[in-house]
C-alpha cells in the first residue's frame, strides 16, 4: 500500500503547475476566446483530451489514470477549465472512436471536440425506461436512407443539440437487444420535434423527441446492424474518472458545513446541534468509504467486467447525495420553503436544487432498483431473473 | 500509487482464515465456551494455534521475538479473526504488547515481550472508559492499565477479576479491581495513550469488517441453495435487493480501516480521526449487517444452531469497545468543527 504519487508523477505535477502559471489567468475565465485558446494550449501540452488521437483534436497520450488525476487536481486548484462537458464529449467521442468508420470519425469528432457540434442521447422511450431493450422506435432502410419513426424521452440536452445518438429497432424479426442498431441523426429536419419536459426543479434539462419519418443516410450506422446495444454500452474505459465522484462529495460536504455555520449565525439549527454534528459525521463515513473504494478501484485492473465494488458505486453515490440533502433540509430552516427558481437572487434555498437533484441521482442512468438486480446477479452470482434488466 | 494489500498481506489473511476454518470453526468455539461456563482458559487451544502462526508478536519487534510488522498487517490479521469469529482477546493482547514495547523500560520489555510474542504469555488492557470491559482478564499474565495519560503494568497478584456475563461467547469479559500497586511504564505519555486507543479503533474496525464480510458471504451462499415456491429464494427480486443492500453496507467499507492503519504506519496527521471514523462507521454497519443477514436466513437464522447469532453478539461488543459510534462521532465533530457554541443543542 502506497498512497504517495511517486517521483515520476510529482515531476509531472511540477510540469502541470508550470504550464498553468504560464498559460492560465483566472481573470480570463469569462472570456470565451481566451478560454478556447487556453484549451488548445492544454491539448498541445498533453493535459486535456489526453487519450483522444491527435488527428481528431486530442493529445494522443497513452491512458494513465494517475496523470489524469494530477491534471484534475492541479486544474481544479487553479480553477482552470478542462474538457468541455456534455454528451458530445462524454459519449459521442468515445463511441465513435471505438466503433465509428473513418468517415464518421473525421466528420464528427473534430467539431464535437471544438464544441461547435452538440449532441443528445436518444435511448429511453415512454415504454422503454428500465427495460431499455424493449424500445420501439423503428428505423427502416429505404434506398440509401434510414426512415425513423417513434418517440424518445428523457433526452438530455435535446434543445440545442445538432445531432442525436439514436438507438432504434432495425431488425423487426429479431427480439429485444439483438434487433437494435446505433444511428447518427441530424436534429434539424422536419421529422424531428423537440418538446422540453419541465422537471420538478422547474427548469428543463431534458425533452421528449417525436420522430415522424425522420431520415438519416444509410452510412450513418455505427457498428453493424443489430449491434446497437453493444455500441450503446461504450463508456470511457480509459482513465475512468472514478475519483471525480468522491472529490465532488468532499466539496459538497465542505459547502454543507458552511451552510450549517450560516444557519447557526442567523439563529437556525446548525453546527452546534448534536444531531446535526452526528449526521455530518455519518455522512463523512460514507464519503470516506466512497473515496477509498475509488482508490481501490483505481489500483486494480478488472478489465472490462466491473467488479462488485464498481457495481456498488451508484448506490454509494446516491446514499451520499440523499444524506447531504437530508442534512441540508434540516439546517435550511425558513429558506426551505422558498423557491430557488423565483427568488432573486437565490439565497440558501439554492440547496433545494441539490435536494431535488439527489432524487435524480437515484433515477438517472438506470434506477437504483435496477442496479440492485445487477449487483445481485452479476456481482454476487444470484440466479438471473427473467424480467431483470441485467444487461 | 497503490491502495491495496500486498501479496504477503493477502497470504496472512488467508493463513489465519484457513487455520480458523479448519481447526477452530465457530460451532466448536461456541460449544467450548458454553461447556466452560464462566471458567477461563477454554480458548487455550485456539490461542496456541494462532500463536504458532506468529500472531502473538505481530506488533513486537524481531529483537524481542516478534514479527515486527505494522498496524496494517495486524489489521489484516484482525479482519481474518473477525471473519472467523476467533476466540481470544487478541486485540487487547496486541494493544498491551505494543504499549509495553513503546512505553516500557528495557527491563520491562525483556521481562514480558518474548513470552507475549510467542504466545506463552497473554496480555490484556484495562482502559478506564465507560463501555470498555477487560477482555480475557482472568487469562492474562499481565495487564496494561491506563489512568489518564499514563500507562502502568499490573500482574494477577495485584488485581481481583470477576467474570461479567458477557453476550459475546467468543471473548469473555471481566470486571477488574486493582488491589496492588501498578508498575509505571515510564516511557508512556499522552501520545502513546492516544496511539493505543487509535490503534484499537483500527483493529476493532477491521474485526467488524471481517465479520460483516463473513455474514454477507454466508447469506449469498444461503439464498443460492434455499428453495421455496419451487425456486431458489435468491431468484426473488425482493431477496436480491435486500442482499444487494447488504453488500452495499459492507463492501465499500474495507478502505476505512485500511486507510486508518496505513495512516498510522506512515505517521500521517489524520490517522486518529480516520481510525475513529472507521470504528464508528463499521461499529454500526456490523450490527446492521448481521441483523439483515439473520432476517434473510429466515427462521433458521434465529436459531442457536445457525452461527449468525455468534457474529451478532460479537458485533455488539465491538460496537461499544473503546468507544461507541455516537460518542466517537461527537468527538470527531469537536475535532473538526470545534466545541458546540453556547450549549445551543
Amino acid at each position: 500500500m502506497d498512497l504517495s504519487y511517486g517521483a515520476q508523477y510529482e515531476q509531472f505535477r511540477t510540469e502541470v503547475r508550470a504550464f498553468l502559471d504560464e498559460n492560465w489567468n483566472a481573470a480570463g475565465a469569462k472570456d470565451r476566446a481566451y478560454v478556447g485558446d487556453f484549451r488548445a494550449r492544454a491539448v498541445r501540452a498533453g493535459l486535456i483530451y489526453r487519450t483522444v488521437p491527435v488527428e481528431f483534436g486530442g493529445a494522443g497520450q497513452e491512458p494513465d489514470a494517475m496523470r489524469a488525476q494530477v491534471v484534475r487536481e492541479e486544474f481544479g486548484r487553479a480553477k482552470a477549465p478542462r474538457e468541455l462537458g456534455g454528451i458530445g464529449i462524454a459519449l459521442a467521442v468515445p463511441t465513435l472512436l471505438r466503433w465509428g468508420t473513418a468517415e464518421q470519425k473525421e466528420r464528427f469528432i473534430p467539431p464535437t471536440m471544438a464544441g461547435t457540434l452538440r449532441w443528445c442521447q436518444g435511448y429511453s422511450e415512454p415504454e422503454a425506461g428500465s427495460d431499455l431493450e424493449s424500445l420501439r422506435t423503428t428505423a427502416v432502410l429505404e434506398g440509401d436512407e434510414w426512415v425513423i419513426n417513434g418517440q424518445k424521452v428523457w433526452t438530455s440536452e435535446a434543445s440545442g443539440a445538432h445531432w442525436m445518438l439514436l438507438l432504434a429497432r432495425t431488425e423487426p424479426d429479431t427480439p429485444r437487444r439483438a434487433g437494435l442498431s446505433y444511428l447518427l441523426m441530424d436534429m434539424s429536419q422536419p421529422g424531428v420535434e423537440v418538446r422540453p419536459l419541465r422537471q420538478i426543479t422547474g427548469s428543463s434539462e431534458f425533452s421528449e423527441v417525436f420522430l415522424t419519418g425522420a431520415r438519416t443516410p444509410a452510412d450513418l450506422l455505427v457498428g453493424e446492424r443489430g449491434q446497437g446495444w453493444t455500441v450503446s454500452r461504450t463508456t470511457l474505459a480509459a482513465e475512468r474518472t472514478t475519483l471525480a465522484a468522491p472529490e465532488t462529495s468532499a466539496q459538497l460536504f465542505a459547502s454543507l458545513v458552511k451552510l450549517a455555520r450560516r444557519s447557526e449565525r442567523s439563529g437556525g439549527r446548525g453546527l452546534s446541534d448534536t444531531r446535526i454534528r452526528s449526521e455530518l459525521m455519518k455522512l463523512r463515513g460514507w464519503i470516506e468509504a466512497q473515496r477509498y473504494s475509488a482508490l481501490i478501484q483505481a489500483s486494480r485492473d478488472t478489465g472490462d467486467a466491473p467488479d462488485l465494488l464498481q457495481l456498488l458505486n451508484k448506490l454509494v453515490h446516491t446514499e451520499v447525495a440523499m444524506r447531504v440533502s437530508r442534512i441540508a433540509l434540516e439546517v435550511l430552516g425558513p429558506a426551505g420553503y422558498l423557491d430557488p427558481q423565483l427568488s432573486t437572487p437565490p439565497g440558501d434555498e439554492r440547496w433545494l436544487n441539490q435536494f431535488f437533484g439527489s432524487l435524480g441521482v437515484a433515477i438517472a442512468g438506470g434506477t437504483s432498483n435496477i442496479q440492485r438486480n445487477i449487483i445481485a446477479e452479476r456481482g454476487l452470482g444470484l440466479p438471473r431473473d427473467e424480467a431483470g434488466a441485467t444487461a | 500509487m497503490n491502495f491495496d494489500l500486498s501479496p504477503e498481506q493477502y497470504l496472512l489473511e488467508e493463513t489465519v482464515r484457513g487455520y480458523l476454518q479448519k481447526d477452530q470453526p465457530v460451532g466448536r468455539t461456541l460449544a467450548a465456551a458454553e461447556a466452560a461456563g464462566s471458567e477461563p482458559g477454554w480458548d487455550g487451544p485456539a490461542w496456541k494455534g494462532l500463536a504458532e502462526l506468529g500472531l502473538g508478536g505481530i506488533l513486537v519487534s524481531e529483537e524481542h521475538g516478534g514479527l515486527g510488522l505494522g498496524l496494517l498487517d495486524a489489521a489484516v490479521a484482525a479482519q481474518a479473526l473477525g471473519y472467523g469469529a476467533a476466540p481470544g482477546p487478541w486485540i487487547a493482547h496486541w494493544l498491551a504488547t505494543a504499549a509495553i514495547m513503546h512505553g516500557g523500560s528495557q527491563q520491562q520489555r525483556s521481562r514480558w515481550l518474548p513470552g507475549l510474542a510467542d504466545g506463552s504469555l497473554r496480555a490484556s488492557l484495562i482502559w478506564d472508559q465507560r463501555g470498555t470491559p477487560v477482555l480475557g482478564g482472568r487469562s492474562a499474565d499481565v495487564m496494561v492499565l491506563r489512568r489518564g495519560d499514563a500507562l502502568a503494568l499490573l500482574t494477577p497478584d495485584g488485581m481481583a477479576a470477576q467474570a461479567l456475563p458477557g453476550i459475546d461467547y467468543t471473548r469473555p469479559i471481566d470486571e477488574v479491581t486493582v488491589t496492588g500497586t501498578p508498575e509505571p511504564l515510564d516511557g508512556a505519555d499522552a501520545e502513546l495513550v492516544r496511539w493505543v486507543r487509535g490503534a484499537g479503533h483500527t483493529l476493532v474496525a477491521a474485526d467488524s469488517f471481517g465479520g460483516s464480510l463473513r455474514v454477507l458471504e454466508a447469506t449469498v451462499a444461503y439464498v443460492k441453495v434455499r428453495q421455496q415456491f419451487g425456486q431458489l429464494i435468491g431468484a426473488f427480486q425482493a431477496v436480491k435487493h435486500q442482499v444487494a443492500d447488504l453488500a452495499f453496507l459492507v463492501e465499500p467499507c474495507r478502505g476505512l480501516y485500511w486507510y486508518a492503519a496505513y495512516a498510522y504506519d506512515e505517521g500521517l496527521p489524520d490517522a486518529a480521526a480516520a481510525a475513529a471514523l472507521a470504528k464508528a462507521h463499521l461499529g454500526d454497519a456490523y450490527v446492521q449487517a448481521v441483523r439483515d443477514a439473520i432476517e434473510l436466513h429466515g427462521g433458521i437464522g434465529y436459531t442457536w444452531e445457525c452461527d449468525l447469532h455468534v457474529y451478532l453478539k460479537r458485533a455488539l461488543l465491538n460496537r461499544e469497545y473503546l468507544g461507541d459510534p455516537e460518542s466517537l462521532r461527537q468527538e470527531l465533530a469537536t475535532l473538526e468543527f470545534g466545541a458546540p457554541v453556547g450549549g445551543a443543542t
